[in-house]
């Protein structure tokens, strides 16, 4: 299995040269498996490139699948998706997973990012490809060779994370997440024992965090805490700061690090890395 | 009057290394008057670092007024205004002018972005007072000591140019925008029928005398010559169509803008360079030109 980070910015995209190293796309992680089964991870601007690169690898006359699993529907995991390339070709097949929303259809909301008066498609209804929205509930279900638990986040508006398992990896995706102690943040911990990546929303400082509570992000030292109970192999660190600059996202590393006092790995989500996923060894290698 | 341009990328913000000299962020240009008057064309992801630097630049007691020019309010025009700072302090004042489509209210298009789907914080909850005023395609009004003129772009959807005119200079600002020779793409522009031809050498008209003698012209310049093949209903220009309307209108600086996402650095220079090679080839003209870049600021 192979992951790879196409965005790992929150909020809004930062890009310059500030922030050239870790990258400044939105959210976007491609899961893929050894015989080549891609999973999308929600479709922030970073869902862009890829699409570029997906593209261009395959001829318009082939058909092709595309599962995008999305936390929830804030314009920082969604945007990218009206810039999605296989929209436009006639023999993609899209399907959009994402949390039942409970005041306008998944349909309805993606719908709208097409609307005449934010996108020159006019409509969604004028794509070439054939979109289909699936709206979960709760329990655990399959993409092709996935077996996905959602996960209930502390967020502003139902955000789920999900533990993706193949094979005998598990992934734990807990992005939009304000890890504070309570019930929602419990049964993230539960569900999330064991994985062997866990990655976490990690967009405030601790000191960020005092003026920030509430807004549905976790503090650095919350982070910690959860890592350590959960236990994980690698603890990647996702959702950056968009007013954070490389130096900042590094600190956050070295930090977050010392807190766990160096149990497990501890690293930043960078654009573009990739971590190939087979056995424990490999995991040791990063 | 000074101009600062905050965002230059067209279409959709880009994060890659190969285009960090020009800028991933999408439309934003500011214009400050020596009135200190603040006029925002745009809202594209450059305003977010604006944004920022207003709020360290401003007093904070008093009321601090925004005007926010639309030009139109497709993606890249409009992604970043949720996260433009004043929006957050009780003693902003942002008036937003734009035009209002069939679709559309200026107020809609906000709500849509506060929607707490897309946005936590809803319209209604912000701190700041936000007062749109809506802009017919031709109307002309005065913002403190800029006097604004006018006219609907070639465009899909409605468009508006902006002409701001204050302390005795000129900026123009027109994006997005196709050349007009067959292809017509506005709401409520001609596009078929014998009064066609009648209507594409109005508009010509009309917007060489909009960009009549200014001083900077900012204009869409995203594609080149060879890659516009094919998207000619895309609704932009290339940097030879902005040189011919420049000189047309004897606008003494061009500033080439809106890059093509799939442009690197290296691309949009030789964009730059190619027209400057264009322009000399070209008889008697005083224009000079310059590709926007991130940062780039100019006082006049």
């Amino acid at each position: 299995m192979k992951l790879k980070f196409w965005g790992c910015r929150g909020s809004i995209v930062s890009p310059g040269i500030e922030t050239k190293y870790y990258g400044g796309s939105t959210s976007c992680v491609e899961v893929i498996t050894d015989d080549g089964f891609r999973l999308i991870l929600d479709a922030g601007t970073g869902i862009i490139p890829l699409s570029k690169k997906l593209a261009s690898s395959v001829s318009i006359h082939t058909v092709v699948d595309y599962k995008i699993l999305l936390t929830h529907t804030h314009n920082d995991h969604v945007q990218g998706f009206v810039f999605f390339e296989p929209i436009h070709h006639i023999n993609s097949y899209i399907t959009i997973f994402c949390p039942k929303g409970t005041i306008k259809s998944l349909s309805t909301i993606i719908g709208n990012l097409f609307q005449a008066q934010y996108s020159p498609l006019k409509s969604i209804d004028n794509l070439k490809a054939q979109i289909d929205f699936v709206e979960l509930e709760e329990t655990a279900f399959n993409v092709g060779p996935f077996n996905i638990i959602p996960i209930p986040l502390d967020h502003n508006i139902l955000t789920y994370g999900y533990r993706i398992r193949y094979n005998d990896i598990d992934i734990v995706y807990a992005t939009d997440h304000e890890a504070r102690p309570n019930e929602i943040n419990q049964r993230l911990i539960e569900k999330a024992k064991g994985t062997q990546i866990l990655i976490h929303d990690s967009q405030y400082t601790d000191e960020e965090y005092r003026s920030k509570t509430n807004w549905g992000h976790s503090s650095l030292s919350r982070v910690a805490q959860n890592a350590l109970e959960i236990n994980p192999q690698l603890l990647i660190l996702f959702h950056h700061n968009p007013n954070h600059n490389d130096k900042q996202v590094e600190s956050k590393m070295d930090i977050v690090n010392r807190m766990v006092k160096h149990r497990f790995r501890v690293i930043s989500a960078k654009e573009g890395l990739t971590l190939k996923l087979r056995v424990k060894e490999d995991l040791d290698k990063i | 009057m000074e101009i600062t341009f905050w965002g230059v990328r067209g279409s959709y913000p880009v994060s890659r290394k190969d285009s960090l000299l020009f800028g991933g962020n999408t439309s934003c240009i500011y214009i400050n008057t020596s009135n200190n008057t603040h006029i925002i064309i745009d809202g594209g992801t450059g305003i977010r670092k604006l944004g920022d630097h207003l709020l360290t630049t401003q007093p904070a007691v008093g009321s601090n007024i925004y005007n926010l020019l639309l030009s139109h309010s497709h993606w890249d025009h409009i992604l970043g205004l949720p996260f433009f700072g004043p929006l957050y302090h009780k003693n902003s004042i942002i008036n937003v002018y734009g035009a209002t489509m069939e679709y559309a209210t200026l107020k809609n298009i906000f709500m849509g972005l506060h929607d707490t789907v897309y946005f936590p914080v809803a319209l209604d909850d912000l701190p700041s007072q936000i007062e749109f005023y809506k802009i017919d395609p031709g109307d002309e009004f005065q913002i403190a000591d800029a006097r604004i003129k006018t006219m609907q772009l070639n465009h899909p959807s409605v468009d508006l140019g902006y002409r701001v005119a204050a302390d005795g200079k000129v900026i123009t600002v027109l994006t997005d925008t196709a050349r007009i020779d067959e292809v017509v793409l506005g709401d409520g522009m001609v596009k078929e029928g014998k009064e066609k031809e009648e209507f594409i050498e109005k508009y010509k008209r009309d917007l060489i005398t909009l960009c009549k003698d200014s001083d900077i012209l900012v204009y869409d310049a995203h594609f080149t010559e060879e890659n516009i093949a094919g998207k000619e209903f895309w609704g932009h220009s290339t940097p030879r169509d902005a040189i011919d309307i420049a000189i047309a209108a004897d606008v003494k600086e061009l500033i080439l803008f809106h890059h093509d996402p799939d442009d690197n650095d290296i691309n949009t220079w030789i964009k730059e360079r190619n027209a400057r090679m264009y322009l000399r080839s070209l008889p008697k003209h005083n224009l000079s030109l310059t590709a926007a870049y991130e940062g780039l600021h100019i006082r006049l």
